[in-house]
This record gives C-alpha cells, structure tokens and sequence, in this order.
C-alpha cells in the first residue's frame, strides 16, 4: 500500500461534501418500497458465525453508511445483499431487493444473475483487481449494459459506453474507452467501475470501501462522484468504510457494526453527536485523527 | 509488440545456429563414417582416400559451414549410406509426424479444455473430484500403453480400426483418417490429461479473481463469468504447457510410431542411427531442434497477443 497518511486535522477531512450530506437528498416517500430490506441475517462459515442477526432497511434513494472494523462483517453483509457471497459460506434470515422476486438468500445463481447488475450495483475497494486486464474499457462496459438492457448497434453501444465515461468525469472518453485497464490510473479506474455499477441505473448501488485503494488526493473526487451519480442515476446507496468521515460525508443513516453484529444506528448527525456504544466512539475518536483501524478487532475477514 | 517480436525471432535464430554447431560437433565427435562404410577389413590408404572423396579431411570448421550453407538451401546431403538425398526424405517423414502430432494435440485439447474447466467450477462436487482422478489416471498411463491397450480394444478385439500403418492422406483420405484414429487417441488422451489439470489450476486461479467477481456483478453467472472473462486469462499458463507438450510429442513420437509402425520422423532417426548414417541423423536432430525453437518462439508471441499487459511499446 502506498496510500500516504493524511495530515492530522482537527476536524474530519472530508468537509467540502459534508454540505452535501447535509443537502436535501431527494427521497421518495416513506410509504413506498426501501430498495433492499434486509432482515435476520446471519452468516457463518461452518459453525463459525460472522454476521448475526442483522436487519436494517435501505430506503428507495436512501442513502445508509455502514462502518465498523476490519472482520466486523459489513463487507459479508454487502456481499450477501448482491448476491455474490463466498461459496462455503451459509447465510440465513432474508434479504429482498425492490423489483426481484425471490429472497436473495435463497435465489439460485441463475436468478441472481438478473437480478445483479441489473437491480443491484457494486463498487468494490480494489480498482486495481475489479477490471479484467485483457478486455478494452469499453467492452467492459458495453457488456454491463448489454446482459440487462438486450441487444443494441453495436454503434450505439458505444457511444453509450463513452457518455458514461464523460458522466463519470473522464476527460478523454474516447481515448479511454480504447484503452486498457492497466493503462489507467488508479482514480480512472474505479470512475470505470462506478459507471459500470451505474450503467443500468439500479435501485442500489453498493460500495465497499470505494476509495480505500486510492491516493487521497483522488479519494475526494472520487466520492464526490459517488455523491452525484447516486443522486443523477436515482439509487439508493449502501456505503461500507471503516473511515467514519468519509461515510458521514455521503450518507444520511449510519450502521455501526461490530464483531457481526449491528451495535448502534441512526441518523448521521444524531449518532455522531451522540454515540452511545464504546466501539462508536472509538471510530469517531480514531477519525478525528484520521487513524486508519485496521487491526482494531481480531476476527475472521473475508476478503 | 513489433520490437519485441523482432527481439524473439533473433533470440530463435541464435538459438538455432548454437544448436546446428553443437549437433555438428558431437556427432563429429563420434566414429568416423568412411571407416564405417569400408568395415573391418579397410587399408589405411583406403580409409584415407574415402575420407578424402567424402570432405572429410577438411578443417572441422570448413565441413560445418559446407553443411551449414547447404542446409539453408535446403540441402540436407547426400547419405553416405544409402546413397539418397537425406532432405526429401525428412521433408516426407516430417509431414507424416507432424499430422500425428497435431491431430494428438488437438485430441488432446478437445479432451483437456471441456474436462479440466469442469472440474475446477466443480471443484468442490463429487463429480470435479471424479474428473480429477480420471485425469490422473491418464497422466499414470504411458502414450505407448495407451496405444497397445487401443490396438487390444479397437484393432484386434472389435476389428473396427487397422491395428498399424499409414496411408498417404492425398491417395486415401478415409484411410487415412481410419489409420490415424488410434495413434491421435493414444496420443491425444495421454497428453490431454496431463493438460486438464493445468486447465483445471489456471481456471481455479482466475475464479478467485477479483474481475471475475465484477463480471458477476454485472448480472453473469459464475458459468458466463468464466467463459467470458476467465478463459482468456488462463490460456497464457495452458498456451506455455501446451507448447511443451508439442515439442515433447514431437520428440517422443519415436514411441507411437514404432507402436503403430508410422514412419514418421522418429522412426526415420531410430533408422539412422542404427545405420550410423551420420549426415542423416544430423540432418533430423537439427530439424526437430529448430521446430521446438520456432514453437516456442510462436508461444511467446502468442503472450503477447492474449495480454495487451506484456505488449510494450
């Protein structure tokens, strides 16, 4: 990792967008379906429980933050709300996503296949894994929309494929849409994956970490860009950190999860200026100095 | 990319002038020809004359280039032995090698492909476990075992195929096609599971991709999502095995030909040998060394074209 440590600050980096947290989000009312209702979930692996019992909603164009250690379980929670939990792995309780039928938990690979992509976006931390080295940037793309939206001129494709790499702030989106991956830098990158996740604007977007991997200078911009494109494309938006800045800086709703299970929730402002649980204050005390909690909790991650 | 494939094609052609001079030398090394063709009951005089008449009493270096420069005309020599050009009877031998090896190669392909993708998405089902233990089964088995069970089964028992022999492809192509079935499938399976569990590995590592999990998240199922996206990235370590095993096929062909009575190159080398027909030995050892060069050569490129990664500018 050659992320530089920010300086330490008194207060959290992340003030230019905290305005935009604290903007009017655009939410739909109360009465309608949240994009993803999730209820009772457990995992474990084997008689090893990693998640227990959590259940929370994500309201249609909500936007909810979870953070928590490593091995605390929100990138396993995220995981089985996008349909892409580890083989090996048992997940019970349920998780619905507005607009497909079955439970998520319960839904067949086939069945999830629609539904991801589709109804469901993921951005993932590693910008530098998520894409495949040997397909130009375009094709990735196009493909995205392509196993949703049926077939279309391949023309047309992609020239779709470039007005999502202008969306997403490339400045070169024809240059970039030739090239490949490891062409790019890394901020390049993950605006190619949050326009992939976007491309058939789903209910909700999932982001893991989305700028863990990246230079602080791009981690800014880049979340600036999750900001506007969630709000642009109409989804709800799920956003995992362990920084609570950084979720404070987008979200509306925070989990705080801790060893698997969920210990404090609310309203962003309201448990900021008033956690109740030890481990919460840990995380705002460590953001105040903008220490990274790696190695806080021992527990099983998965990767 | 072009520098690159410029840089491989000097390294295979010094590659192949070193292995033309050590094949040279040490088979110059070995017994003197004109002894050989005059026997036990030669004057020195006599053998002193027949080496003259044959060049042989020039500087090694002189004999080299002579035989070097006609080589790359295309002039394999003249046998001292059976008095025949060596280089129209390596061309014939090499072309019949050369349909042995690549239809066993695509046998082996089309057994190892299929097999050992399955096996690595059903990794952890009985049925990957199945796939994986036939495939060691095959690796056990050797090419001419394999062969003779063949001949046991489908030429002697059922008396479906001809149990050995070639037919030119041109004369009688469904003859052909009839005499090449079992020495391809003999071949073919061997080799095809050794390469199955090389497909099985790479297709398992590139599961555990991170872009394989993005392609699922896009809306593909695990199936797709490695047909699409893994396929392409596991052929780089499935393209270098099969490369090896081309050139190890070819080399080790001599055992399926004398199995099948094939008279390909391998059995042309056995031949000479026992003949002491040195030029011809000669001739077929440089030959076989320069093909594996140029595989190897075209597997490199071929790197190249399959990951834009390791194309420089």
């Amino acid at each position: 990792m050659t992320v530089p440590m920010p300086e330490p600050m008194s207060q959290p980096p992340m003030t230019p967008f905290a305005a935009a947290a604290g903007a009017p989000v655009p939410s739909r009312p109360e009465t309608s379906v949240p994009a993803v209702r999730v209820r009772d979930l457990s995992i474990s692996a084997g008689s090893v429980p990693l998640v227990h019992d959590v259940s929370f909603d994500v309201g249609a164009g909500r936007r909810v933050g979870i953070i928590g250690a490593s091995g605390s379980g929100k990138t396993l929670t995220c995981l089985a709300i996008a349909g892409l939990l580890p083989v090996g792995l048992t997940a019970t309780g349920s998780v619905r996503v507005d607009g497909f039928g079955p439970d998520v938990l319960t839904a067949s690979e086939r069945e999830l296949a629609t539904m991801r992509g589709r109804l469901t976006g993921v951005v993932f931390q590693e910008p530098m894994t998520a894409l495949n080295p040997t397909m130009r940037i375009d094709r990735q793309i196009m493909e995205a929309m392509r196993l949703h939206g049926g077939r279309a001129p391949r023309a047309l494709d992609r020239a779709a494929a470039e007005t999502i790499l202008r969306e997403v702030g490339i400045s070169d989106p024809r240059r970039i849409a030739r090239s490949f991956p490891h062409e790019l830098s890394g901020g390049q990158r993950q605006r190619v994956v949050i326009a992939i996740a976007l491309a058939n604007r789903p209910r909700l977007l999932i982001c893991d970490e989305p700028t863990t991997a990246l230079d602080v200078t791009v981690q800014a911009t880049v979340l600036q860009l999750i900001d506007t494109q969630t709000s642009a494309a109409g989804s709800a938006l799920l956003f995992i950190s362990h920084d609570l800045a950084v979720v404070a800086s987008v979200c509306d709703e925070l989990l705080v999860m801790w060893q698997g299970t969920i210990v404090e929730r609310g309203h962003v402002t309201t448990v900021l200026e008033n956690p109740t649980h030890p481990h919460t204050r840990q995380l705002l005390a460590d953001a105040d100095v903008s220490v990274r909690t790696e190695s806080a909790r021992p527990g099983p991650e998965m990767p | 990319m072009w520098w690159q494939i410029v840089r491989r094609l000097l390294i295979f052609l010094i590659s192949a002038l070193v292995a033309s001079i050590v094949v040279f030398v040490l088979l110059t090394l070995v017994g003197d020809p004109a002894r050989t063709i005059l026997g036990t009951e030669a004057t020195p005089q006599g053998i002193a004359e027949m080496r003259h008449q044959m060049g042989l009493d020039r500087p090694v270096i002189t004999q080299y280039l002579s035989w070097a420069n006609g080589m790359l005309h295309g002039d394999f020599g003249t046998s001292f032995v059976t008095q025949l050009p060596i280089g129209p009877q390596i061309g014939e031998r090499l072309l019949v090698t050369l349909w042995l090896v690549a239809g066993g190669m695509v046998v082996a392909l089309v057994v190892a492909l299929p097999l050992g993708t399955l096996a690595a998405l059903w990794h952890r089902r009985v049925a990957g476990w199945i796939l994986s233990g036939l495939s060691q089964l095959g690796i056990a088995v050797p090419a001419f075992l394999a062969g003779i069970l063949l001949i046991a089964a489908f030429a002697v028992e059922l008396g479906w195929l001809p149990s050995g022999g070639y037919v030119v492809p041109a004369a009688d192509p469904i003859g052909f096609l009839k005499h090449m079935m079992l020495p391809w499938a003999s071949l073919g399976l061997v080799q095809g599971a050794v390469l199955a569990r090389y497909v099985r590995s790479a297709v398992l590592d590139e599961m555990e991709q991170d872009y394989l999990r993005t392609a699922r998240a896009k809306g593909m199922t695990v199936w797709r999502a490695v047909i699409r996206h893994g396929m392409r990235n596991a052929s780089i370590p499935v393209l270098t095995v099969l490369g090896v095993q081309m050139i190890t096929v070819l080399v080790g062909a001599v055992v399926v030909e004398q199995v099948f009575v094939i008279p390909g190159i391998g059995s042309f080398l056995v031949d000479s040998v026992a003949r002491q027909d040195r030029l011809a030995v000669q001739g077929i050892v440089v030959t076989i060394v320069v093909i594996s060069l140029a595989v190897s050569f075209l597997v490199d490129t071929a790197y190249a074209l399959i990951d834009p990664r390791l194309r420089r500018r």
